[in-house]
């Protein structure tokens, strides 16, 4: 119980679901102690017996509402949050929101549609009669949504199974497992999603031959304030269901449309400068970011006046690294997103100065902008970020290894031997790809 | 036939109506996956 409780505090208006669906449950308990007595006379036992299955309808609308917001939260903590630790909280709050209201919903509106059943069949389904067959037709109906309700319960917990498998694993590992995880719920989610259809199917067929065979049993009177009571009914439900069906499709119309693959790694918001259109072999580091265009500079999305402030920022970096990391050595690591016609004379200088400043195993970004058009979502923008590292030396370096790579492994490549960026990071990438380590070489 | 025609098409119309809050139902839990997938997808 107390764990149901933290379930449902973690997403937005959980409690408010809990104490509702507390309140329809104690209700139905008390209308169905009632018609067991029998000492409620007509027409208040009818009037209570709707009011009881009326309230039932507070569960989908809370938890509707509920599962709203958590997804207004998810939205927000993707498109709008800024601060990392709040895009955290709000997107674990989304996520738990959906995913533990939803369980709690099938198993509270079967507790109460069950215990409201029991009360409805005491006062009306003991005598044979139009109010029996109608009891026994809605009471097999809802049988036919056990399938669904099963998978709908499977499906959510198979989800909360899996997030609390991913804690020790691997963050780059985790949107592989999450992906799979709703594959394979979804296959058989919508395999039990078809056979309460089928069943549906068959209980009204069923039902449709029965009500055909059957013999009138009540007096004339009787039987048309039942047809008009039958008529009046058949309208609201076709009425109802002609609004449910309105209202799925922009959600069939999402849920029908493929996603691709998850984003990989560490992410990169900005794919600005240009940089040429290639595809790393490896992938971004958490690190510096430099972006370099002809004519400007900018360190971790802050514009930089001149190489020597870059430095002297990048060295505050360095010292910081090693703050947070006393175990380890300095990574040497920096991300540098280049612009593809970037000239050599300025990639040299750009180059020169991480070097300068320990930064020796940087890495080539290339990011691109993705767009994805989705049916609900509208637009969707991500940034596609790969990379290829590399070993920077200068002619320093090899003289004090007397080696021309400088003490380092792989191919040499040297900055002179091109022209531009773009000719250089293709050879680069071309090299990684082919699983060979590249030093390249800044000359003087 | 009009008992029978009107429980004829109270039984069709209640099966509809079952039919179509199954369909709602499992659109509206599958859309749980879509924003996990947004999710996944990124920003």
């Amino acid at each position: 119980m107390g764990a149901l409780i933290d379930s449902l505090e973690q997403g937005p208006h959980g409690v408010v679901v809990g104490v509702v669906a507390l309140v329809v449950i104690a209700a139905q308990v008390v209308v169905s102690l009632k018609a067991w007595g029998r000492a409620v006379p007509e027409p208040r036992r009818r009037r209570m017996h709707v009011l009881a299955g009326a309230s039932i309808l507070a569960l989908p609308v809370s938890a509707g509402i509920a599962v709203h917001a958590a997804r207004g939260l998810i939205v927000y903590g993707l498109s709008a949050a800024t601060d990392p630790s709040e895009k955290a909280t709000v997107l674990s709050s989304g996520i738990s929101g959906q995913i533990n209201i939803i369980p709690f919903l099938v198993m509270t509106i079967m507790v109460a549609v069950a215990l409201w059943f029991v009360g409805l069949w005491r006062s009306y389904g003991a005598e044979r009669g139009p109010a029996r067959r109608a009891l026994v037709l809605y009471g097999l109906l809802a049988v036919g949504f056990d399938a669904l309700a099963l998978g709908a319960l499977r499906w959510t917990t198979a989800l909360i199974k899996a997030f609390a498998g991913m804690a020790g694993v691997e963050p780059a590992l985790k949107p592989r497992l999450l992906e799979r995880q709703l594959a394979d719920g979804r296959i058989e989610l919508e395999q039990l999603a078809r056979a309460s259809r089928w069943t549906l199917a068959g209980i009204t067929v069923a039902c449709l031959v029965l009500a055909l065979i059957l013999r009138r049993d009540e007096d004339a009177a009787a039987e048309g304030r039942w047809a008009r009571r039958r008529g009046a009914v058949s309208l609201a439900a076709l009425a109802l269901a002609a609004v449910l069906f309105l209202a799925a499709r922009p959600m069939r119309a999402e849920n029908a449309l493929p996603w691709p693959p998850a984003g990989q790694g560490e992410v990169l918001l900005i794919a600005d400068p240009k940089a040429p259109d290639l595809e790393g072999p490896d992938e971004i580091e958490r690190a510096p970011v430099v972006q370099v265009w002809a004519d400007k500079l900018a360190l971790d999305l802050q514009p930089q006046d001149d190489l020597d402030a870059m430095k002297s920022i990048l060295q505050t970096l360095r010292v910081n690294y090693g703050l947070l990391h006393p175990e380890g050595g300095f990574n040497r690591v920096a991300d540098l997103l280049i612009g593809e016609g970037v000239s050599a004379d300025r990639l040299k200088a750009v180059l020169r100065a991480v070097h300068d400043v320990e930064y020796t195993s940087p890495a080539f970004v290339f990011a691109r902008e993705e767009n994805l058009d989705r049916p609900t979502f509208g637009r969707l923008r991500r940034v596609h970020v790969t990379a290829a590292r590399l070993k920077l030396i200068d002619e320093y370096d090899a003289e004090a290894a007397k080696d021309p790579k400088g003490g380092e492994e792989g191919t040499l490549v040297r900055l002179a031997d091109f022209r531009d960026y773009g000719a250089l990071a293709r050879r680069i990438v071309a090299l990684r790809a082919s699983g060979a380590a590249v030093a390249l070489d800044l000359g003087k | 036939v009009s008992a029978r025609l009107s429980r004829a098409v109270l039984v069709v119309s209640c099966g509809v109506l079952a039919l179509a809050l199954g369909e709602f139902f499992l659109q509206w839990v599958l859309y749980t996956e879509t924003f996990l997938r947004r999710f996944l997808f990124g920003a």
